[in-house]
């Protein structure tokens, strides 16, 4: 530790060396205290020093001194000015200097030394740079709200965006009950150029819940290619093809949680379908906060049984069957909007997050069997046109420093023609949704506005429609400090000791069918169910960021029990 | 005569440095004078953030520390507080091993300014905790306003080397870290698990100034 203490180290770089201090310039230029220090130290017959000076107890320097981010220890004299510019001046006792001006440092020791002229002392930092040895002030930056109003609209590509190649062998970062730990390999290749840049990742798909036969229910692939004009504004053509395994309603936990989930609790709470084919896009992005994309694509799409892949805990109890799903060949026109501007380096900006699709599907398809019985019965494949949209728009709004009240709307379904596929189908209820309700297991909710009739189904698939959801929290930080606190703590001691943020939220939600079926669920087309009919629950908790706890209790069906819930992410 | 014994001790290293290993990271925001409010912004202090064993075995291994400071004006007012204005810099350290010392270098604005080459660990520290001004002024016209500091610090992982060094030549973009190479994501992660274990992770600290209101006027 105290290795480098004993380095004595005086690095000195004498640029220039006078002999006489011209005490009457000093007084001529000291208008302000930077100008003062820049002109010292620019003088002619200044010595000037980067780095430490250590001017030794029976030394004497004659003449001025201006030395550069010191520190500077005086114990001799100096017979002139000394200038530390972003330097700390410690003055030994008996130490003497002729005067003494310091810019962006402390000065130290000055009660018991001696300073024969002016002390001229500013602590803030002086930014400054070099041009041709001589030193020039830098004008304090001008406050400009252009940059962070402007930036989260249309911040640039990352710099991590440059050129590379290399064969890739990572996972999905997801987990599954069809897939379990799916392992993505293959060549991936990063072009950026100066009109824009090309990408091509091609991945082979190995899949590994057993039983692993080395068919198509084990092995897949996905390779996309895009082709990108402009780097902030611009355009991108690409394609993809690909036989993936794919989640009905990504829209309601992402990849990782749903993961952890799975692997951690075997609870899966997504339904996956296989799809397998290819499509062409049109991107219009701008920067990395949004983009418009077009695409067209045809894909078969088939039922994905779930398989018994590991899991931590509950290794005996089976999996949640992942519902049928119907089964065909699609041809599909989507128009999607995604528009991010909450985006920050280390915490969440108030601000907008927009992600609106309409799709257009037409094909032929076989339907899934709604029953036990119905597995034993051949269904015909019917031709299958229709449109679905689906829009998730969120506002994000700092309060305060330390509070922020986060709003989210959901809506999406059913727009035109056929009914939906399953594959398109909704649903609300569960974790990240309606907590206070559980995820597919709202049997005590009549009539069953969450999943439309799904739970009486074998893995009870999501069947509404349309849905409709509203969000509500309110946020405020907090430190926890119950085991250590970073102000009086040590620094590196282990403990628990984060900054969190407790919530309040509210929620509610239902879904619906479209048509004249006569069920509870139904409503015409143009027609939106009285908000009495929603489901909602209340609830709070404490989020620590990479997790979060929370109690949950559903307010409009009296019987549901109160949940505790489990978050690897903020709520939304 | 407690001077003299502070004096003796700063001319004699490693005495201060048992001195200052007793101090504890501190981070100060000052407002100006109301009647400076409109021309000029707070003054930031981070001082003895280097502190800490474990921070320095990491420093002295080759991760470099990295302070991000923000600081944010913030006005009363109504039912909820608004969001006036934000500024950001960042400071990092870290120790070249060749020149056997840590080097200082403020980020601002997207350009990189040295705070100095030292042989000393408590001067690297001292280099920190100069008192910057903030350039981020507060709003004319009568508002109650605050500023708000928030100072993360945090040691890099090996894979954010290449960004410092980046920064350090003077090739200077936003730091984002943005889209990485997944091919080296398993070294990535075992670097990250790694610098977790040895303690590198983030901390965060936030001071805020009192309520004060603009003199107008002053600009």
């Amino acid at each position: 530790m105290t290795r480098r203490y004993s380095v004595s180290v005086s690095a000195l770089c004498c640029l220039a060396v006078a002999s006489t201090a011209p005490a009457q310039q000093r007084e001529a230029v000291a208008r302000d205290i930077p100008s003062a220090a820049v002109a010292a130290y620019n003088a002619d017959r200044t010595m000037r020093v980067t780095g430490v000076l250590e001017v030794a107890m029976h030394r004497t320097i004659e003449g001025d001194v201006a030395v550069l981010n010191g520190p500077v220890r005086v114990a001799g004299r100096i017979t002139g000015t000394l200038t530390a510019i972003n330097a700390d001046v410690r003055l030994a006792p008996g130490a003497s200097v002729g005067g003494l001006i310091v810019v962006g440092g402390t000065i130290a020791g000055r009660d018991s030394a001696m300073v024969n002229g002016e002390v001229l002392h500013q602590p803030e930092l002086l930014r400054y740079h070099l041009d041709n040895e001589r030193l020039v002030a830098d004008a304090e930056p001008a406050y400009d709200d252009a940059w962070w109003k402007r930036r989260p609209r249309r911040r640039p590509p990352p710099p991590g965006d440059r050129s590379w190649r290399d064969l890739t062998f990572t996972s999905a970062h997801t987990y599954n009950r069809v897939e379990g730990l799916p392992i993505l390999a293959g060549p991936r290749i990063h072009q950026v150029t100066a009109w824009g840049r090309f990408a091509l990742d091609a991945f082979g798909i190995v899949r590994t819940a057993g039983p692993v036969r080395w068919d198509r229910g084990t092995l897949g692939h996905d390779v996309t290619s895009e082709l990108q004009f402009g780097r902030t504004l611009g355009v991108g053509i690409g394609g993809r093809a690909f036989d993936i395994v794919d989640a009905v309603e990504r829209w309601q936990m992402d990849d990782a949680e749903a993961g952890l989930a799975a692997f951690a609790l075997r609870r899966d709470f997504r339904d996956y379908y296989r799809r397998h084919g290819a499509q062409a896009f049109v991107k219009l992005h701008a920067g990395v906060d949004a983009d418009l994309t077009f695409s067209l694509g045809s894909e078969r799409w088939e039922n994905a049984p779930a398989r018994d892949p590991f899991s931590l805990v509950r290794g005996e109890t089976p999996w949640r069957p992942n519902p049928y799903m119907d089964e065909g060949t699609m041809h599909l026109a989507t128009t999607r909007l995604r528009v991010d501007t909450r985006r920050r380096e280390s915490s969440l900006w108030g601000g907008w997050y927009l992600d609106a699709e309409v799709e257009r599907g037409t094909g032929t398809l076989t339907s899934a069997p709604s029953q036990e019985l119905d597995l034993v019965l051949p269904h015909p494949a019917v031709a299958v046109h229709y449109t679905r949209g689906f829009v998730d728009a969120r506002r994000y709004t700092r309060l305060a420093p330390d509070a922020s009240l986060n709003l989210r709307f959901v809506t999406g379904g059913w727009m035109s023609g056929d009914r939906l596929p399953l594959e398109r189908r909704l649903s609300v209820g569960g974790p990240t949704t309606l907590p206070g309700y559980d995820f597919r297991r709202a049997w005590r909710v009549n009539p069953d506005v969450l999943t439309c009739g799904g739970t009486a189904l074998p893995g009870a698939p999501a069947l509404c429609d349309r849905v409709m959801l509203f969000q509500a929290e309110f946020r405020r930080d907090f430190t926890v400090n119950w085991v250590r606190t970073d102000a009086t703590d040590d620094w590196w001691r282990p403990g628990f000791n984060r900054h969190a943020a407790w919530v309040i939220f509210a929620d509610a939600g239902r879904g619906w069918n479209v048509g004249g079926r006569g069920t509870a669920t139904d409503y015409a087309k143009d027609e939106l169910p009285p908000l009495s009919t929603f489901r909602a629950d209340l609830g709070a908790g404490i989020d620590f960021g990479s997790f979060g706890i929370y109690l949950a209790k559903a307010t409009t069906t009296g019987r549901e029990p109160m949940n505790v819930i489990v978050r690897a992410q903020h709520r939304f | 005569m407690r001077r003299a014994l502070l004096l003796a001790a700063m001319l004699v290293g490693p005495a201060a440095g048992a001195v200052q290993a007793q101090v504890k990271p501190a981070l100060t925001i000052t407002a100006p004078a109301p009647d400076q409010a409109a021309r000029t912004g707070p003054v930031v202090v981070a001082s003895h953030m280097l502190s800490g064993r474990k921070l320095r075995e990491l420093l002295d291994s080759g991760f470099p520390a990295r302070l991000h400071i923000t600081v944010e004006l913030w006005s009363t007012g109504g039912w909820a507080n608004h969001l006036e204005r934000v500024t950001e810099w960042d400071v990092v350290v870290r120790w070249l091993a060749i020149e056997q010392v840590y080097e200082v270098t403020q980020l601002a604005a997207n350009r990189p300014f040295s705070l100095g080459k030292f042989a000393q660990f408590n001067d690297a520290e001292a280099a920190v905790a100069r008192p910057v001004r903030a350039p981020i002024v507060a709003v004319v016209g009568g508002r109650r306003s605050y500023y708000q500091a928030t100072l993360t610090v945090e040691t890099l992982s090996l894979s954010d080397l290449d960004e410092v060094e980046r920064w350090l030549r003077g090739e200077l973009r936003p730091a984002v870290r943005g889209q990485r190479n997944p091919g080296t994501v398993l070294g990535r992660g075992l670097k990250t698990v790694a610098t977790r274990l040895l303690g590198g992770e983030r901390r965060e600290y936030v001071e805020r100034t009192g309520v004060f209101e603009t003199v107008d006027g002053g600009r």
